[in-house]
């Protein structure tokens, strides 16, 4: 659209958005004045119009909300109220901003329409008591149907007038025809010859039958120009949603009684004879061989047009139900644990045959479970193209230039995982457009370009992903941290901590160093939340950053919910599993290092000090201590922490069974499985444990 | 004028050209009415043909029809013109099989 | 051969609108500001359509719409009336004079192509 035509449309509005506002005042004083009412109206009216014609279609959309609240006022239907005039003066600013960020360039910031709109909705909605929303702008919003394939049966036939009209017949059949599958069959029995036509008189008319993804609106409007002067009848015959519909269609003696072209009777007595319908029909002239011709037509093409939508169907997958494969995973699940005793008891026995059926077993119970597994897998890409909106929408709001760049969108997650990191990684891209990135003249002023970078990755790592945001802006401040730490009493004044240590506090509750509020992020909702929505997903979160150059943040997840990598150790005749992802070492717990008092015991290993604590301890075990007892040491979050046991087992892969409700709240533990042998092994909650051991340090 | 007549010997040829469209409608009415009466054998050519609408079509039934009970032998090809060939799929008398007339046997849009 | 349609408004802004968006879409554009002006241009020169507006001083829409409709030469031209909301009446009016279709304004370049489009091909 031409600049000048825009210009003078902006020209145009500013004054009318002038004069709605001292209308609107006037509005306040004088509720009841049905001019000003009009005014306002009109005011709405005018700017809606010309937006629509010089391609402010927003503000054209947005307007039109607001007309549509005017127009139930000018109707009596909606009282004047004081909110009535806030809101509409609001909307009035926010046509004005819009038309300020029109003309410098700038997209309008939508999120800002919706809010008002919604409002104005609300605000029809309480005084109708619950009435229908209003209806949209949206013109393709409307049609009902949209998406699914639909059939409909048209019958046209012009009046003979209708060239007079200036109207071609034609290019509405060729309308149709840009619609859906369009099958034409034209009528001529009406032509009469040229001793009697009459060439400017429109004879012909038309059977069509389309196959479109268009509601009835749709098909409608083609007609629309011609609708008084035409007969024009539109049917739905074939509706998509019918799924479990046979290829094959109506007899053509069906369709025709149903287009009124033949009386049920004559059909009857038609049906006697044991010929093609259609044939006897024409030979008996009940019908004209066109009237014929188009039944069939329909008939063919809406055999054609099941028969696509049933292929479509099924090369396109089918869609199960998310419990039915959560318990095909169950099943499987025991399936593995099953075969995990038959593998061990056929060692045992030392049984040639049985051990040769256990090992087929296994291989087959594995590619089972990866299969099984594999379908609950979805790629993480979806996340990120929302991510991206969010990234738009918060720079613009905080005045920030920030690209989002991402990698690895195809990566593959678990459903359950994929729903669950949303929030988490929502709340960590904030803090980086928040905290991370500058302004960009500060950005400028350090030499960087004006334009920040949030890069967000997934990669496969093993049996896990890694999750990856990184910016490149001003970093992590490392000694606030560090004061801050101090303050809260969780380091000494003149601790060496390693950086990586040092930024895992900021997952501590109520550690934020953010000075001021913004309405993006620091409002205490702090990382310590997106530390426990990953510890619940079995993964680890960490964070390095240089100062001034930015930060990363790195989620490291299990693949899948359902089974993880586990390391069995035992204590007396107990069996506990620590996800494989924590572990560090096993080393052995040698007598001097069991040093401390009381509950927290630090061992020195490879000369740092590690608290640990002993199993046996913790769920109340009997039994005689071994002499050598070993320590597996975990890290999370830097963090490192030991559990003492007596024996070191070895890997495992567990499958993990819920506890159910009545055990489900016992702190320490995440969950239980099933061994070889049947013997049930408990899943160490190990953040946890080490949260407990950590309160019980602090209060020392 | 948007046709030349040509005869030789017992056929009279009509060679279209431009727009066969309403506007013209009345004028191409002339044209047939005059040389199907006048002719046994009537050869419609469609070669310099531009533009065609739905009232032509209907001109061209109509002369199949007069010519069946005139007993002209009416003949004429679409196949050589891609606009004449367009309209007609368009117009859908291509899932034409013929009028009450005649069961489809000498419909000139069923070939 | 570019397609030649006649635009008639006594809104300069309007006819602008139109005119730029028509010939952006590749049609020849001839510009009148009202009904008699239209049937001054027109007189036997090639035109493929006419997008006409209602109100106009001299002649108006509909008289525009009848002169056209009695002219041998122009009889079977599409001609698309700029009505507004509240003209109902005005239109079966027009309608009844013998135009092919409508557009309500406001409306956007691409609603005028779309009707463009489906009254002319």
């Amino acid at each position: 659209m031409n600049d000048q035509h825009r210009e003078a449309f902006a020209e145009e509005a500013y004054d009318l958005l002038a004069e709605l506002e001292t209308s609107l005042l006037e509005l306040e004083e004088r509720p009841d004045d049905k001019d000003l009412i009009g005014r306002v109206f009109r005011s709405m009216h005018t700017i809606k119009g010309s937006g629509a014609m010089f391609g402010f279609d927003d503000i054209a959309a947005f307007t039109h909300e607001v007309e549509t609240v005017f127009d139930m006022v000018r109707d009596n239907v909606l009282p004047v109220t004081g909110e009535l005039i806030n809101l509409t003066l609001q909307a009035r600013d926010h046509i004005r901003w819009m038309l300020d960020a029109a003309s410098t360039g700038e997209a309008p910031y939508r999120q800002g329409s919706k809010t008002i709109a919604d409002a104005f909705k609300k605000l029809v909605q309480d005084k109708q008591g619950g009435a229908p929303p209003l209806p949209s702008p949206d013109p393709t919003a409307l049609p009902a149907g949209h998406g699914v394939l639909s059939t409909y049966r048209i019958r046209f036939r012009p009046s003979p007038g209708i060239f007079a009209t200036g109207s071609n017949p034609l290019l509405l059949l060729d309308e149709l025809k840009g619609l859906g599958e369009c099958v034409i069959t034209v009528h001529t029995d009406t032509i009469p010859g040229l001793e009697e036509i009459d060439p400017e008189a429109c004879y012909a008319y038309w059977d069509i039958v389309l196959t479109a993804d268009k509601g009835m609106d749709v098909i409608r409007d083609v007609f629309i120009f011609v609708e008084d002067i035409s007969e024009v009848t539109i049917d739905l015959v074939d509706h998509g949603d019918a799924c479990a519909e046979e290829p094959d269609y109506k007899r053509i003696g069906e369709i025709l009684v149903e287009r009124g072209d033949l009386s049920p009777e004559d059909l009857a007595s038609t049906l006697k004879e044991k010929k093609l319908t259609g044939d006897i029909l024409v030979e008996s002239g009940h019908i004209s061989r066109d009237k014929v011709d188009a039944a069939l037509a329909e008939q063919r093409h809406v055999r054609e047009m099941r028969g696509k939508r049933q292929t479509e169907e099924t090369s396109s997958g089918i869609r199960v139900a998310a419990e039915k494969l959560d318990s095909l995973v169950n099943l499987v699940g025991e399936l593995v644990t099953v075969q995990a005793r038959l593998s061990q008891t056929a060692s045992l026995l030392n049984h040639t045959v049985l051990t040769a059926v256990a090992e087929e077993v296994e291989r087959l119970t594995g590619e089972l479970r990866d299969n099984t597994l594999n379908i609950r897998m979805l790629p993480i890409g979806t996340t990120f193209g929302r991510f991206r909106r969010l990234v738009r929408d918060l720079s613009r709001e905080l005045g920030k230039e920030i690209e989002m760049t991402t990698e690895g969108a195809e990566t593959e997650l678990d459903k359950t995982v994929i729903e669950r990191l949303n929030d988490p990684l929502v709340h960590l891209i904030r803090n980086s457009i928040d905290h991370g990135i500058e302004t960009p003249d500060e950005r400028q002023a350090a030499g960087k370009p004006r334009k920040g970078t949030v890069h967000l990755s997934a990669v496969h790592s093993g049996a896990h992903v890694l999750i990856r945001i990184r910016d490149d802006g001003r970093g992590l401040d490392r000694e606030a941290i560090r004061a801050k730490a101090v303050e809260k009493g969780l380091i000494q004044h003149n601790a060496e901590i390693p950086d990586k240590g040092l930024f895992a506090f900021i997952f501590h509750a109520g550690f934020s160093t953010a000075k001021t509020i913004t309405s993006v992020s620091g409002r205490g909702v702090g990382m310590d939340v997106v530390k426990k929505a990953i510890d619940a997903l079995k993964g680890s979160i960490e964070i390095t950053s240089e100062k001034g150059t930015g930060a990363t943040v790195t989620i490291k997840l299990p693949l899948t919910l359902a089974i993880i990598e586990g390391l069995l150790v035992s204590v007396h005749d107990r069996y506990f599993i620590l996800p494989l992802a924590i572990v560090e070492e096993c080393v052995e717990l040698t007598g001097t290092d069991a040093t401390g008092a009381r509950g927290g015991d630090i061992a020195h290993i490879r000369g740092k000090p590690v608290p640990y604590i002993r199993l046996r301890r913790e769920f109340s075990i009997n039994g005689n201590i071994p002499d050598t007892e070993q320590i597996v040491v975990t890290g999370i979050n830097g963090n490192r922490m030991g559990f003492v046991v007596d024996t070191v087992i070895g890997e495992h892969q567990t499958v993990i069974k819920s506890l159910g409700t009545f055990y489900g709240d016992v702190e320490g533990i995440s969950g239980a499985t099933i061994l070889g042998d049947g013997a049930v092994a408990l899943i160490l909650d190990s953040s946890h444990l080490l949260a407990r051991v950590e309160a019980q340090q602090s209060v020392r | 004028m948007n046709f030349v007549v040509n005869r030789l010997k017992g056929t009279t040829i009509l060679n279209f050209y431009g727009k066969l469209t309403v506007q013209y409608a009345s004028e191409i009415l002339c044209a047939l009415t005059e040389n199907i009466q006048s002719s046994d054998n009537l050869v419609l050519d469609f070669g310099g043909v531009t533009d065609v609408d739905l009232s032509c079509l209907q001109l061209l039934c109509a002369a199949h029809r007069s010519a069946i009970r005139s007993n002209t032998q009416l003949s004429f090809d679409v196949r050589h013109n891609g606009i004449l060939r367009e309209t007609l799929n368009t117009a859908g008398f291509s899932e034409h099989q013929g009028c009450s007339l005649e069961t489809g046997v000498s419909c000139p849009w069923n070939r | 051969m570019p397609k030649t349609i006649m635009t008639v408004d006594d809104s300069v802004s309007v006819r602008q609108m139109v005119s730029f968006t028509l010939k952006n879409a590749g049609y020849d554009v001839v510009e009148a500001s009202d009904g008699r002006d239209a049937l001054g241009k027109l007189n036997g020169s090639h035109v493929n359509m006419v997008i006409t507006d209602l109100n106009m001083p001299n002649l108006d829409g509909i008289g525009l719409i009848r002169a056209i409709r009695s002219n041998e030469t122009y009889k079977f031209v599409p001609i698309v009336m700029l009505t507004t909301e509240s003209q109902d009446t005005k239109k079966q009016e027009g309608k009844k004079a013998g135009a092919t279709g409508w557009i309500v304004k406001p409306f956007n370049p691409e609603q005028l192509l779309g009707v463009v489009k489906k009254v002319l091909g």
